[in-house]
């Protein structure tokens, strides 16, 4: 009998599968490891559990992630409304974490030492894939899914084909995370990835930062993959060691049993050199028109920038922020850079545990300076939520996940997604600006 | 919608390639109390008696995972979507409404001719061996366009059932 190799997708799928081995019209029993809900979802949810009237099974309510980060804080009676049913919930069915105004759902997951490598991750949100830089296979779902999930303890779902993504070469050090992601979305095409997944190699020298790789697990919904996972290597097992509390030889033991199988394929593969990669920028209204910035017609003039969200505002992107600061403030010999009057700038850190970083590290005291507001970690304007809406005809270049028509704002208004050093930039020039014209 | 057994029918609403979730019901008009849910692509509250069924191009539903979606297509009489691809989530979300998802069959719409806004159509299912799948044949006007597109089988089951909640009391 041949050998089957397995890459490592096919193993964390295999470990997570419940029952039956063999689908049932082409559909397995996944039991989850995590199951990530948020206030809006989740109270969605609510009624529909009650009218069931069944009980979790056994333990399921001990893998439930609960968050409160969409109406974080509410601003309507409405929404506080629907806060208080998501709480009360939470509460009657003894959700063992709930996690209220801490932070964006997605960031505080892989912060958790409850989302582990290895693990089939399933949430109310399509962002869920973000998970995936753990070497985890997550997954976003509709709340239906995750009420069949609540009152089972599982989902169904189909064993899908791999497309194996190889990043290579250097990477200039004002491109980030968000670029690669914004690079992958224009390589594989929206949807390009439909009913596929995107298993990441990091082949890099240099090795891409855990923060970066967040970002661009976070994008490969954009492409309609099932999910977008990082192989695991010896990034991914120092963050989980410090993050963990435990030591890189025990968790390395963990991680041999995990590798791919050499030998193992892909059903197609992609290969990214990053030396070759500038900052992008994706036109409004969806991610058909990704370009390099340096490309974009000159002068688009903006109203707002926004930096946040659940694809940027970690620790690294404040890094990357005030390092362009920095390069600003050589280049005008100024000891502070002030943002271009007329720009609105809202930086959004994506946890309490990055606010309380940044704020430590003097981040958020330059932001500030710069003519920044920061506010509580938060969903915020990426989905027109709240604490930065636009208004008719109003531009916004924002790092946050989508730049779909009307999202964060009147259909009149427009959203240019870059990284944030480009938003950086940009709001000091108050304009659409490419990094190379400050990082020579 | 006249439905009888595994056959439904409604009028035609065509959307381009890429039509995402933002677009299909703004985030702003998100709320828990679905009464109040609808679709303006869909001319809004319902109202009208029949049903409507979408004619959709590549990558449909792209974006959020949002349940209200599809709650508000549902209200607003919406019974079957065919699309030439489904974004993942919202196709199962579809289903989850009790909305059948129908994906075309290759190359198939270059056969269709002219369709207009508004067009009759009526879909017939039916189980292929196994159960993996629905074939689903379709009659517009005249018009018989047999082996039209396909529904997944699980998908099915759930939409038939009215939406996930009631295929899970279902199944108990």
């Amino acid at each position: 009998m041949a050998t089957i190799y397995r890459n490592f997708y096919e193993k964390i799928f295999e470990l997570a599968v419940a029952g039956s081995p063999k689908p049932a019209g082409g559909y397995y029993a996944l039991a989850p490891g995590l199951i990530l809900g948020h206030d809006p979802l989740i109270a969605l949810l609510v009624d529909d559990f009650r009218e069931l009237r069944r009980k979790m099974p056994r333990g399921v309510n001990g893998k439930c992630f609960f968050t409160a980060d969409h109406f974080a804080p509410p601003s309507t009676i409405e929404r506080a409304g629907i806060l208080k049913k998501f709480l009360d919930f939470s509460a009657e069915e003894k959700i063992r974490t709930v996690k209220v105004f801490e932070g964006i759902c997605h960031q505080l997951l892989v912060e958790s030492p409850q989302a582990r490598p290895f693990s089939f991750i399933i949430g109310s949100d399509s962002h869920t894939v973000t998970a995936g830089a753990l070497a985890s296979v997550a997954a976003g779902y509709g709340s239906m899914d995750i009420l069949g999930a609540l009152a089972t303890g599982a989902v169904r779902e189909k064993k899908y084909p791999v497309i194996g993504v190889r990043f290579t070469g250097k990477k200039k050090r004002f491109v980030t995370g968000r670029d690669i992601g914004l690079e992958i979305i224009a390589r594989i095409g929206e949807g390009g990835a439909a009913n596929r997944v995107l298993e990441y190699s990091d082949e890099t020298a240099a090795r891409i930062h855990i923060d970066d790789r967040f970002s661009v697990s976070n994008a490969s919904v954009e492409c309609g993959a099932f999910t977008g996972l990082f192989r695991p290597d010896a990034v991914l097992l120092e963050y989980l060691a410090k993050r963990d509390n435990r030591s890189v030889k025990e968790l390395g033991r963990y991680f041999s049993d995990y590798a791919s199988d050499v030998g193992a394929g892909f059903d197609s593969s992609l290969g990214i050199d990053l030396s070759g990669l500038n900052p992008r920028v994706a036109l409004p209204h969806d991610f058909s028109d990704i370009r390099d910035v340096s490309r974009l017609r000159r002068g688009v003039a903006l109203d707002q920038v926004f930096i946040g969200s659940c694809a940027s505002g970690r620790l690294l992107d404040f890094k990357y922020m005030c390092d362009t600061l920095d390069a600003l403030g050589t280049r005008y010999r100024k000891t502070a850079v002030k943002k271009a009057p007329r720009v609105r700038l809202i930086v959004t850190p994506s946890s309490k545990n990055i606010y309380l970083r940044a704020m430590r590290a003097g981040y958020l005291e330059k932001l500030v300076n710069f003519g920044a507001v920061i506010t509580n970690p938060s969903c915020g304007p990426c989905g027109g939520i709240d604490k930065g809406i636009l208004g008719e005809n109003e531009v916004c270049l924002s790092t946050s996940t989508r730049n779909f028509r009307g999202r964060m704002g009147p259909f009149s208004s427009e959203i240019y997604i870059a990284s944030p050093v480009t938003a950086i930039l940009s709001a000091f020039t108050g304009k659409i600006t490419p990094p190379e014209e400050v990082f020579k | 919608m006249k439905r009888s057994g595994s056959s439904l029918s409604g009028r035609l609403k065509v959307l381009g390639d890429n039509v995402n979730t933002d677009l299909i019901h703004n985030p702003f008009d998100f709320t828990i109390e679905r009464k109040k849910l609808n679709c303006e692509l869909l001319g809004g509250p319902p109202g009208k008696k029949e049903r409507s069924v979408f004619l959709a191009g590549r990558n449909f539903g792209l974006g959020s995972s949002r349940f209200s979606t599809v709650l508000a297509l549902r209200n607003s009489n919406l019974a079957a979507a065919l699309a030439v691809s489904f974004s993942r989530i919202f196709e199962r979300n579809l289903a989850c409404a009790g909305i059948f998802p129908v994906k075309l069959a290759p190359g198939i719409t270059g056969t269709l001719g002219r369709i207009r806004e508004n067009d009759a159509i009526r879909l017939v299912f039916s189980r292929q061996p196994g159960g993996s799948f629905y074939s689903v044949d379709a009659g517009l006007g005249s018009r018989r366009f047999p082996a039209l597109g396909a529904v997944d089988g699980y998908l099915y089951e759930i939409a038939e059932c009215g939406g996930m909640a009631e295929y899970l009391a279902k199944t108990k």
